[in-house]
């Protein structure tokens, strides 16, 4: 990296601005063993909740229903953290998000039916071409913004649903694809609900994983930025054009990976599957979880997935009890369960600094 | 000697208004200059232009000797001209040090590796600090941007700016609603800046502050320059005290 001459490089700006004012600096520590305090029990909490998970399928074996719950559950973190990338952090509103977790399914199930490809090979592929088709609906749609992009995604939504139902040799039309076969690996051919909770288990952690890595790297900062406004992040030099594709092939990944996943758990997908009622549902999960937020969107997976579950009993009435749900939750937490988790963690930082105010 | 910036006859016009007409000035490396004319004068305009937000009907823009008219906005600030806005534009949701760490990415080569090495998180995060100190935000860097005080939003923006180590920093209207105290700072803050090899062009109304601080400056009028040179030499100028300051007080 060559700079101009006199332009000043890392360090040489601003001179002086490392002479750290005298008052600023036991402040600066005390605000750093804060944050260590801070990670030390996020890391708790992650083990705790990963540690209980994994002994979840050992204590209710033979709950094959409750499984099957958690699977669903774990099946939509994995879509959701893709949406959250796409729509919460660059506010690009797509409407594709189920369309393009379809198209994942679709090309598992061709590739492990037809071709004989294995299932993991095949997750891959299809989470890739996924991105990449992703990435080229983010081409048209990086020069439409807001409500024009949702119409452009929803249009493509309507178009692959149509083409699932009508490409006969490649998706079996609608009434759909059927025997697909089982995830293999070594040798062992998945079976009960247990080993899939434990496959889509890895895929959900996966998906955090990715997106939690997005979130606190420049990708996610910058992410942010445009969707804050993207003239400015403009003005900083960031290619909002290259931002924008990039942000929804990470997604698009992510979605792809969980339909192929989802081919090889449900052996019979159909277009019925991956209507735009599927994708309401998700977007309805990101609002009620704050729209950014990632333990705000992991929190609404949960809600909504033992929700849903409890309603259908009382169905064709739980549609309606749905809306209201989500009603209350717009009315009680307009920022969502996000917005709670930062006002919550403000208090409890406040509090800790009058405390060790009062100390001094 | 040519000149870091060189606007030569750039024309905007929306429809039938020409909100700059053919407009030619220099920056000089390492001064601080001054666009200053009535408003509608066509200022802001210039910056959009210079900045790639709005694109010429004519003319060339050159800076550090090679042509920017025509590029995109985000290539002509990873060249080192960057800018503020009129209308502070901080991401309001945001603390005051991730914005400023916003800036860090201009020009960073291979982005990706940020993903796996979080040290180098670390060291911009020390170094946005730094530049908040040096803009004197430190107390600050915590609070989110919308709680910003008024008054030093612009000078958060600045620090921004800094963080993209620009050659060229463009500021639009900073001292809009400072009060002295403030004015005074922001004064001493753009000095240092210049003084630290940042070149620095500045839209401003303040007057005092402008005669103050700047080495050269241009005066547009309904989208045409009708003086330039040192504050001296402008505020002297016939034609300025007939259109700007004649009307506009002193």
């Amino acid at each position: 990296m060559s700079h101009p001459p006199g332009r000043p490089n890392d360090g040489s700006l601003p001179p002086g601005a490392t002479a750290r004012s005298a008052e600023a600096a036991p402040m600066n520590a005390a605000a750093a063993a804060r944050s260590r305090s801070g990670l030390g029990a996020r890391a708790l909490l992650h083990v705790v909740i990963i540690v209980a998970l994994l002994l979840v399928p050992v204590l209710f074996r033979q709950q094959e229903f409750l499984l099957g719950l958690f699977v669903k559950m774990f099946l939509g973190v994995t879509v959701l953290m893709g949406f959250l990338i796409i729509l919460g952090f660059s506010k690009q509103f797509s409407l594709g998000q189920v369309a393009i977790y379809g198209i994942g399914a679709y090309i598992a199930a061709n590739l492990t039916t037809n071709l004989g490809i294995g299932f993991f090979p095949a997750l891959l592929v299809s989470g890739l071409v996924a991105g990449v088709i992703g990435g080229l609906i983010a081409i048209p749609g990086a020069r439409f913004v807001g409500p024009w992009l949702a119409l452009v995604t929803f249009a493509f939504a309507e178009i692959v649903r149509i083409l699932m139902a009508r490409l006969k040799p490649l998706t079996g039309g609608s009434v759909g694809f059927r025997n697909i076969p089982r995830p293999e690996i070594f040798g062992y051919r998945f079976s009960g609900e247990a080993d899939y909770y434990f496959l889509f288990l890895a895929l959900a952690l996966f998906a955090y994983l990715v997106t939690l890595r997005f979130r606190h790297s420049p990708y996610g900062r910058i992410a942010l930025a445009i969707g804050d406004n993207p003239d400015i992040a403009a003005s900083l030099g960031v290619n909002v054009f290259r931002q924008r594709i990039f942000a929804f092939f990470v997604g698009s990944v992510l979605a792809g990976i969980a339909g192929a996943a989802f081919a090889g758990y449900t052996t019979y997908i159909s277009p019925e599957s991956f209507g735009l009622a599927h994708t309401i549902q998700y977007l309805t999960m990101l609002v009620v979880g704050g729209l950014e937020s990632i333990p705000g969107a992991l929190l609404a997976v949960v809600f909504f997935t033992f929700s849903h579950n409890q309603l259908m009993k009382w169905h064709p009435w739980d549609l309606i009890l749905d809306g209201f749900i989500i009603l209350l939750f717009m009315n009680l937490l307009p920022r969502g369960i996000g917005g709670l988790i930062t006002d919550l963690r403000q208090r409890w930082a406040l509090r800790r600094g009058a405390g060790t105010k009062e100390q001094r | 000697m040519s000149a870091l910036l060189e606007v030569r006859d750039v024309h905007v016009h929306f429809g039938g208004v020409r909100a700059v007409d053919g407009v030619s000035f220099d920056v000089q490396e390492g001064t601080i200059s001054g666009l200053i004319g009535p408003n509608g004068s066509g200022k802001t305009s210039t910056f959009n232009l210079i900045t790639g937000f709005y694109s010429a009907k004519a003319g060339a823009i050159t800076f550090g000797g090679e042509p920017i008219i025509g590029r995109a906005p985000h290539e002509i600030a990873r060249r080192g001209i960057v800018r503020t806005f009129q209308n502070v534009a901080l991401q309001p949701d945001r603390t005051v040090l991730e914005n400023v760490m916003l800036g860090m990415y201009c020009n960073r080569p291979s982005m990706w590796r940020d993903l796996f090495d979080t040290r180098r998180a670390r060291r911009d995060e020390e170094r946005a600090l730094e530049i908040l100190e040096f803009c004197g935000l430190f107390e600050l860097r915590a609070a989110l941007s919308r709680n910003v005080p008024i008054g030093l939003r612009h000078t958060a923006e600045l620090a921004r700016a800094l963080a993209a180590s620009p050659r060229l920093l463009l500021l639009d209207e900073p001292w809009a609603g400072l009060n002295s105290a403030e004015s005074s700072a922001l004064v001493r803050t753009v000095r240092r800046i210049r003084d630290s090899k940042v070149t620095v062009l500045v839209v401003e109304h303040n007057m005092k502050v402008i005669m103050e601080i700047c080495d050269r400056i241009t005066v547009l009028d309904a989208g045409r320059k009708i003086a330039d040179g040192t504050p001296a030499e402008v505020r002297a100028d016939p034609a300025v005290i007939r259109s700007y300051l004649g009307t506009a007080g002193h």
